[in-house]
């Protein structure tokens, strides 16, 4: 019963691993494209067909472009947990097991176990120096399993969800050009925008076991406050320098 | 950083009185009433660590080799009695009294800790039977000491005459000779 329980845990967290990378996509690709359909749509004189062609560049381009920068953040934080646990390896290596003894000690400790309990309980998993040296990597450095461990084939899953992400967040806001033109598009891309950023708060917060509807208000009041925060400095620059310049 | 410095040599040693944990129980040890006995007193920085014990235990084997030579060995920790008992069960048993130097007053005193709260070093200090301090030695925390050096040092000292280096027991002393210098 208990490993049933566990394997469900592990499975919720599996599926929630890459909520990072399908958040930031879509958020960065929902904003960024208002601004570029923004931007384009009045310097193209209305004309829908630029503002999609406009659109659809600029979903590949961030698409590949967001997709290959989590690849090489993904890898290079790879590479830099893996030389922090060859380091740590050496500090537990059997010439002075004692410096990760005594680490695991006062970690332990300071997690709520009396000395003399945490003092055994290091003890026993000395008996192993893989298992003190595991314990050691987690509770002293802070070295998750996962962390250590991470695969390439890791950093391309993160990658293609990242991409795709970008891509559907690029895509949503240009698809009422497709129908209409002028105002009447750019007042339905932007409500498109919104709600999909309203959705992705609420999905968040439901996923959470949280009231989902605080959880969309405050996504969407940080989301939407950088977009408003870029519109009112495009306005400002306009203003100053007697140019238009497409906000966002 | 508060200054740490450890007493002179020939004076006398900062006398004390501590709850302890003996194998018979819970006692009161006092320097004083030690008088006339040879005392190694040695102070470490805590009970359940994974180097101390290489130390207790050491002091423990050669226990008996110290009361052959007419000495008393006292170990010393920030520790409560209750936390000295529980220690002294997990290594099996000490045949000694732990002293329990609660806010390191006694370790201050003799130059083992910089303040209340620091663990003490690993100092080690043989008193003689007149009170006064034979011997003062610390050593970095992550390095055991050589208790069979510190019954070579006490054996030394006991005979009473000039022991050159690496002298053992059974040795020949150095006599002085009748101008008075060794030169």
């Amino acid at each position: 019963m208990a490993l049933v329980r566990i394997s469900l845990a592990r499975s919720r967290l599996e599926r929630g691993g890459r909520v990072r990378e399908m958040v930031f996509g879509l958020q960065d690709a929902l904003l960024a494209t208002i601004g570029l359909v923004a931007g384009v749509d009045s310097a193209s004189q209305q004309d829908s067909r630029i503002v999609i062609f406009a659109g659809l560049a600029h979903m590949v381009a961030g698409a590949v472009s967001m997709g290959a920068g989590e690849y090489l953040s993904a890898a290079a934080q790879r590479r830099v947990t893996a030389a922090g646990a060859r380091a740590a390896q050496q500090i537990v290596g059997p010439e002075e097991p004692y410096v990760a003894q005594e680490g695991v000690l006062a970690a332990l400790e300071k997690k709520g176990l009396n000395r003399a309990d945490a003092y055994r309980v290091v003890d026993m998993l000395s008996r192993s120096p893989s298992a003190l040296g595991a314990v050691f990597r987690s509770t002293v450095l802070g070295l998750s399993g996962t962390e250590a461990e991470s695969s390439q084939r890791e950093a391309i899953a993160g990658a293609l969800v990242m991409a795709c992400s970008f891509a559907a967040g690029a895509i949503l806001p240009v698809i009422p050009y497709f129908f209409w033109y002028g105002p009447t598009a750019l007042v339905l891309s932007v409500a498109i925008a919104v709600v999909a950023i309203f959705a992705v708060g609420w999905a968040i917060g439901a996923f959470c076991d949280e009231p989902p509807l605080r959880s969309a208000l405050q996504f969407s009041a940080i989301a939407l406050g950088a977009g408003a925060l870029g519109y009112a400095v495009g306005l400002a620059i306009s203003a100053v320098s007697g140019e238009r310049v497409p906000a966002g | 950083m508060p200054k740490v410095v450890l007493p002179a040599l020939d004076a006398d040693a900062p006398d004390f009185s501590l709850p302890a944990f003996t194998p018979a129980g819970e006692r009161t040890i006092s320097l004083r009433g030690l008088r006339d006995r040879w005392v190694v007193l040695f102070f470490y920085p805590a009970d359940f660590s994974f180097v101390c014990p290489t130390e207790v235990k050491g002091f423990a084997a050669h226990y008996e080799d110290f009361r052959s030579a007419g000495a008393e060995v006292l170990g010393a920790s920030p520790d409560d009695v209750a936390s000295h008992r529980d220690w002294a069960a997990e290594l099996d048993g000490i045949p000694y009294p732990l002293l329990a130097d609660r806010g390191n007053l006694v370790a201050q005193a003799y130059g083992a800790a910089s303040s209340a709260d620091a663990q003490p070093d690993r100092a080690t200090f043989i008193v003689n039977p007149e009170g006064k301090l034979a011997f003062a030695m610390k050593v970095a925390a992550n390095v055991g000491r050589g208790v069979a050096e510190t019954l070579r040092v006490l054996q030394a000292l006991q005979t009473g005459r000039l022991c050159p280096a690496d002298w053992q027991p059974g040795e020949a002393n150095y006599d002085v000779p009748a101008s008075g210098s060794l030169a």
